[in-house]
């Protein structure tokens, strides 16, 4: 009896403390500006993004690229030296996300501020092979994302990624690669990661 | 499988019973678990003193970790033992001091009015150069009723049209918080309005004190221009 | 409850009736536990080669990219999923089931419904890893199996936590053993961290950083309250139970059981620091986190005088060879944990691969190498028969050793470099991911070494299963 007793309190102690009251503290949580319209910060996701959202998830991102920025005391500021966002990230800067990505694995840099990074044109690139645009890169090309299919009317598709040298050669004369939804989404999510607002909590 | 001792183990049990079984055959069948030990037992040495010492010290750095670690508890602070925020009961007087402390609180004003001052053409009216923060319709007072209570209805602002509402501040903000971001909005972006006082605020305050610090008692815009 | 026994020698009728009395238990068990251990195994061995393809993928990163079920995101996940949950809880149960029949002196009874759980456990297993590889995880780390995988997993712990409470009250043995402390801790406590973590993390979301919070909480739980009760419960029966002696004292072992539980439970949160997190929660985990260092330690001092004087056993006994290599590991993995989680270590150890050194020391140096050690212990008493092959036990025992400490050397250098070069901002990106390469190369090595090593146990298991090797006593 004393023993369940026991594992009940330590089980209930930590529970509260690391459950229960973050929950109190942080769950009210909400975004700046009119919250649910696009004025707010973080503003909410567009059907796409959030859709990108879940290939991201769906093929663990997150093993290898964190979404968060560190402050200026923590790491030799190394997070904003790298140029990886301009501010520390906040509890306020993921009140929208389900589930939360922050990622505990820098295999890769940091994403919290990639959207300001890089465009469209550049990730499709990158995710249909990294090493297209970072030679050294070990990232694994996500090539099932897109799709090879001859071009129309022998004319590329405005939507064809234009791949340079042994990565154009890899693919049949005549046939062009084209970003499935899948890719489009992911990477307007991507494009999405912003933490540039500035939020008073998040000064030092 | 056909062992007899692991399907029917009650034969073996049945040894009671049976006691003309050599007592030789039950080592030979058992083999290992003859030769086991016995279930395993406690001991009762007494926990060695340096241990006791070392968990003493252990509890203790805990308390004092904890203590100087702790954040104040606060939802916004991130990095003990930084001392952050130390300046939260600190209240500005100086135009300096006032400028300094509206331009942090300032950032929830950018949301809208966007830290450049220029807002959103036709959504949310900017602040840099217009004629209600700087030029002829700036009075103090009018200002200050805006952000106490907010706007609604159509506004012009350097010409254009406006008429998303916005709230008041005046239930959240004190009196020098918002003597602060106006002070800090008459000095940014290179203007060089008068700063705004605490004592300001509270005159106004003082004036509308029948009025609610809630959007249904916005005030007008031709409502301000009569003040 | 704590009668002391006498010390006498047994007589031969004593022995012949406690021999008898554990015929009875061991058979009692034999269908539940061989499933359980069986099963595990296998999630071993499939757990093995999606660590192998992970491993390799980071360095061949085109290797098996054309269709999206065997990207590094979903095959990583699939490995982790299906070791810790397919391999450790399963073995870990297999062990609890027999250790804890054998401590109460009592035979097992719903021996049949352990076996329908382990089925159904299975099929969550088998649900859930092939979820992720279809794209359905939920990228909440350790909770990635999707839906319905989860509630099949809930349901047959909550079976098997009332069958192990059930059999528990059934005991004859009045003397609680810290055993079977460590078991009911960990029965009791995984059902409602796992419920609890899938209702605030999947089914009714908590908001932003909360639901990290909670995700961690769980996250570290599973091994504070779940492996590694069942790892120190296995050892703390195995050890005396081999040489013969009994644990030093009663004393460390309550310290060092509710010190495990009290601070444990709070040490999920160093994995956010320096995240978006209030200061306070962190450091109550870096408080949670240091205090470990008591429980480590009474366990440790625990084992090392009850293993006094018998070192030399670890010759003879593989089943004391696997444990006490486990034992201390879990001395050295903890320790080093402790130390980890304070800001300073953090800050150059956080978000590189030292972490994934450590997690392995733990899963693997400590808990699997235990979990080897109680299979080679139990696995003869269930079927009957002894271990085919002495070498290919010791081949296992070397392969997974060297194994390990390969693995947990090369990334803990490799992992270090990176965190130092990380936080300099000087170092560029790229460079690091370069000059970290030969480590991850190394692993890959080590992994096939561990790899290697299971496919030899899952051999000797298979013989053992299907009727190669002598029988106890020469047969009747």
């Amino acid at each position: 009896m004393i023993l369940f007793l026991g594992f009940v309190l330590t089980f209930g102690s930590s529970w509260a403390g690391l459950v229960y009251a973050p929950r109190l503290q942080l769950g009210g949580l909400d975004s700046v500006g009119e919250a649910g319209t696009a004025q707010a910060y973080p503003r909410v996701r567009t059907e796409q993004e959030e859709r990108g959202k879940r290939v991201y998830e769906a093929n663990g991102c997150l093993y290898c690229h964190s979404q968060q920025i560190r402050s200026t005391t923590f790491g030799n500021n190394a997070d904003i030296a790298r140029g990886w966002g301009r501010r520390r990230s906040v509890p306020r800067d993921y009140v929208n996300d389900q589930p939360i990505l922050l990622g505990t694995m820098r295999t890769g840099p940091d994403l919290a501020n990639v959207g300001q990074r890089w465009s469209a044109d550049w990730q499709h690139k990158h995710l249909y092979n990294p090493r297209m645009m970072v030679p050294k890169s070990i990232m694994p090309s996500l090539r099932f994302l897109y799709e090879i299919r001859p071009m129309v009317d022998g004319k590329p598709s405005p939507e064809a990624i234009a791949l340079t040298g042994a990565w154009a050669a890899e693919i049949p004369e005549g046939s062009e690669v084209i970003p499935t939804e899948d890719a489009k989404a992911l990477v307007a999510y991507l494009l999405s990661l912003d933490q540039s607002a500035d939020l008073p909590e998040a000064r030092e | 499988m056909t062992e007899p001792n692991a399907e029917k183990p009650e034969e073996l049990i049945d040894f009671d019973q049976n006691p003309d079984q050599t007592a030789m055959d039950v080592p030979q069948m058992m083999g290992p678990l003859y030769r086991e030990h016995d279930e395993p037992r406690d001991g009762f040495e007494p926990v060695p003193l340096w241990m006791a010492g070392v968990f003493g010290l252990l509890i203790f750095w805990a308390g004092w970790y904890f203590a100087t670690h702790s954040g104040d508890y606060r939802a916004d602070v991130y990095d003990a033992p930084v001392p952050r925020n130390t300046d939260a009961g600190f209240i500005p007087h100086t135009p300096e001091q006032l400028t300094e402390a509206g331009r942090q609180l300032y950032i929830q004003c950018a949301v809208c009015h966007k830290s450049s001052g220029e807002g959103i053409p036709g959504v949310h009216p900017p602040l840099k150069d217009t004629d209600w923060v700087v030029g002829k319709e700036a009075k103090p007072e009018r200002l200050i009723r805006i952000v106490l209570f907010g706007v609604k209805g159509e506004m012009t602002v350097n010409g254009q049209k406006y008429t998303v509402p916005m709230s008041g501040y005046g239930g959240q903000w004190k009196d020098h918080q918002v003597a602060a971001v106006l002070t800090y909005i008459r000095q940014a972006w290179g203007h060089k309005g008068e700063p705004i006082t605490a004592e300001d605020v509270a005159k106004v305050r003082a004036e509308e004190s029948a009025r609610k610090y809630i959007d249904s008692e916005s005030f007008t815009v031709p409502e301000l221009l009569k003040k | 409850m704590r009668e002391m026994k006498p010390n006498a020698v047994p007589t031969a009728e004593e022995m012949r009736r406690a021999s008898l009395e554990r015929v009875a238990i061991d058979a009692s068990c034999r269908r539940a536990v061989l499933t359980w251990y069986a099963s595990a195994v296998f999630w071993l061995l499939v757990g093995s080669t999606f660590a192998l393809l992970a491993s390799f993928k980071m360095h061949i990163p085109d290797w098996l990219t054309e269709s999206g079920w065997l990207t590094f995101g979903r095959v990583r996940p699939a490995h982790l999923n299906t070791v810790a949950f397919g391999w450790g809880s399963m073995a870990g149960i297999a062990s609890a089931i027999w250790m804890m029949a054998r401590l109460g002196r009592v035979e097992l009874k719903y021996g049949g419904l352990l076996v329908v759980a382990a089925m159904i456990w299975n099929i969550g297993i088998a649900v859930g890893a092939g979820g992720i590889l279809l794209g359905h995880s939920t990228s909440i780390e350790w909770l990635e199996m999707p839906r319905p995988a989860p509630i099949i997993l809930a349901v047959s712990l909550l079976i098997v936590s009332a069958c192990i409470f059930v059999n528990f009250t059934r005991r004859r043995e009045r003397h609680v053993y810290v055993s079977q402390w460590y078991i009911l801790g960990a029965m009791f406590w995984m059902p409602m961290l796992y419920i609890t973590a899938q209702w605030l993390c999947v089914e009714l979301p908590a908001r932003g950083v909360v639901q990290s919070a909670v995700n961690w909480w769980f996250a570290h739980n599973v091994l504070g309250l779940w492996v590694t009760p069942m790892g120190l419960a296995t050892a703390y029966y195995l050890i005396p139970k081999v040489i013969g002696r009994p644990v030093y004292s009663y004393y460390l072992s309550i310290i060092g059981f509710w010190s495990l539980a009290l601070f444990y439970s709070w040490a999920g949160m160093h994995h956010l620091v320096g995240g978006p997190m209030p200061a306070w929660m962190i450091s109550a985990s870096i408080v949670g986190s240091m205090m470990m260092l008591v429980p480590v330690g009474a366990v440790a001092v625990n084992h090392h005088f009850t293993m006094q004087g018998h070192f030399h056993e670890l010759k003879h006994s593989p089943t004391l060879r696997f444990v006490v290599f486990g034992a201390m590991s879990y001395t050295v993995v903890s320790v080093q944990g402790a130390f980890e989680s304070l800001r300073q270590f953090s800050e150059v150890a956080h978000f590189t691969h030292y972490t994934i050194a450590h997690a392995h020391l733990g899963m693997y140096g400590f808990f699997t190498m235990v979990m080897f050690g109680s299979g080679y212990y139990m696995i003869p008493r269930m079927t009957g028969r002894e271990w085919a092959s002495n070498w290919l036990i010791r081949l296992h025992f070397w392969s997974c050793a060297l194994g390990i400490i390969m693995y947990f050397v090369t990334l803990t250098y490799g992992g270090w470099l990176q965190g130092l070069m990380l936080i300099n901002p000087d170092v560029k990106f790229i460079e690091i991911v370069v000059k970290l390469t030969p480590y991850l190369h190394g692993r890959s090595m080590a992994g096939c070494l561990m790899t290697f090593g299971h496919v030899v146990f899952g051999l000797s298991l298979v013989l053992n299963l299907s009727g190669v090797g002598k029988r106890f006593g020469g047969g009747r």
